[in-house]
């Protein structure tokens, strides 16, 4: 099963953010340079590596904390 | 059992532009190039003041009338699919009805479905048509979520356009026709595509006209047009291709039995995701999006609208056509093209309130 520090690496990586920025209570949209199309592509690269979460979860993905808290395959 | 098919189609646009210069204004150049490079769309079309989602049906389906000298008293089912109804009663089919000289004897309703509107408008023509109480009919998928948006709601104006498709369904002759279906319904989204206050729930007053501005900056009130966009985005990458899965198993048959797969002209990527997924070649892909926005329910007709135009859809062609949405709702059609192909009538892209020969 996927690590923490494994979603923090590839999150950092899709919002173009220093990994330690992303501790569990980030808001993600607070982060530098945060762009909303940026979240998009997390959510992609959260499917890919076997992260689940149905609609109302996606909704609601606020904090770096939250990403952590979903399902994973 | 008698089945429909679709024997003429013809889309419209207003004239009307909103381009991208227009929109970095509004939001800055970064925003916006930002949203284009993943949305794939560079322009919308929108209604001009005094412009309705009706008037844009009505010239999509009166051209078509006119192209395929139709009479009008052999349509004798009406089917109109629209959010920004010209009124709440009666129901845009009526008003259309009557301005397109319709007869007595054609039923007449609406339906209140967004963007996977094409499917679910077809199902219930086709079952009219298999019942043998319908036997020619116009659907007409028509919206202008332009006057529902907030003009500071960066998501959405960066993405919607207005435009209307006419579809003219027939008795099918041989084996085309509207062989199947597919519907499904995830209502733990509902809240995510929403105008709240716009009926009873939510009655209109000064609290419903404050403006908010969310937390990545939107503007919008009670009485607009919102959208979660991570939910929506989300909800189409993952369930479309299940239920495109779902869908060809039930029909019994596979990617390489089609010949053209057209999803709901969302957004680029997000078609792409999808395509991407179920193995799609690009030789079976359609978009329609670039110059005209996210047309809502009328999305999938004018692609495959303009798929003929371009001349993408051949005699005998297998469509499948995905469309989700609004609910949040999915609608499949699997539709096969008649021996003589679909004669192209030339897209309608410039209308303003001066094509509007019969007014409301």
């Amino acid at each position: 099963m996927i690590s923490d520090d494994q979603i923090r690496q590839m999150v950092a990586l899709e919002l173009k953010v220093p990994p330690e920025l992303l501790q569990p209570d980030a808001v993600l949209h607070s982060l530098p340079g945060f762009d909303s199309v940026q979240l998009l592509m997390v959510l992609v690269a959260l499917e890919e590596i076997g992260v689940k979460m149905p609609v109302t979860e996606a909704a609601n993905l606020r904090t770096f904390g939250d990403i952590l808290a979903l399902q994973r395959v | 059992m008698p089945r429909a098919a679709i024997t003429a189609l013809h889309h419209c646009v207003p004239a009307r532009r909103l381009t991208e210069a227009e929109l970095e204004a509004r939001f800055g150049a970064k925003n916006v190039q930002s949203i284009a490079k993943l949305s794939g769309i560079h322009e919308r079309r929108v209604v001009e003041p005094g412009m309705t989602a009706a008037d844009l049906a009505y010239v999509a389906a009166d051209r078509l009338l006119v192209a395929r000298a139709v009479p009008r008293e052999t349509i004798d089912l009406l089917i109109v699919t629209t959010q920004t109804g010209d009124y709440q009663i009666p129901g845009s089919a009526y008003v259309l009805h009557e301005r397109l000289g319709l007869a007595k004897n054609c039923a007449a309703y609406d339906l209140n479905q967004g963007c996977a509107a094409y499917p679910y408008a077809l199902a219930l023509a086709q079952g009219l048509f298999a019942s043998n109480m319908a036997r020619r009919a116009l659907i007409l998928n028509t919206d202008a979520l332009s006057g529902i948006i907030h003009p500071h709601d960066r998501t959405l104006v960066t993405l919607h356009g207005d435009g209307a498709v006419a579809t003219l369904l027939d008795p099918a002759t041989g084996d085309e026709g509207l062989l199947g279906f597919h519907f499904g319904t995830d209502s733990s989204g509902w809240r995510y595509l929403c105008m709240p206050a716009s009926g009873a729930r939510q009655p209109r007053g000064e609290a419903t006209r404050r403006e908010i501005t969310d937390e990545t900056g939107n503007v919008r009130s009670a009485e607009h047009f919102q959208m979660n966009g991570q939910a929506i985005f989300h909800f189409a990458i993952h369930q479309v291709p299940v239920v495109v899965g779902e869908a060809l198993a039930k029909f019994g048959v596979t990617l390489a039995d089609l010949d053209l797969v057209i999803l709901h002209q969302a957004n680029r990527f997000m078609i792409e995701q999808i395509y991407k997924k179920l193995g799609v070649p690009a030789e079976k892909q359609f978009f329609y999006l670039e110059n005209v926005g996210n047309l809502s329910g009328a999305a999938t007709p004018a692609a495959l609208s303009e798929a003929v135009r371009q001349g993408r859809v051949k005699p005998g062609a297998l469509v499948l056509m995905a469309a989700f949405g609004v609910g949040l709702s999915w609608g499949l059609a699997l539709v096969r093209i008649g021996p003589d192909g679909l004669k192209p009538i030339a897209a309608s892209t410039d209308v303003t309130l001066a094509d509007l020969t019969v007014r409301p």
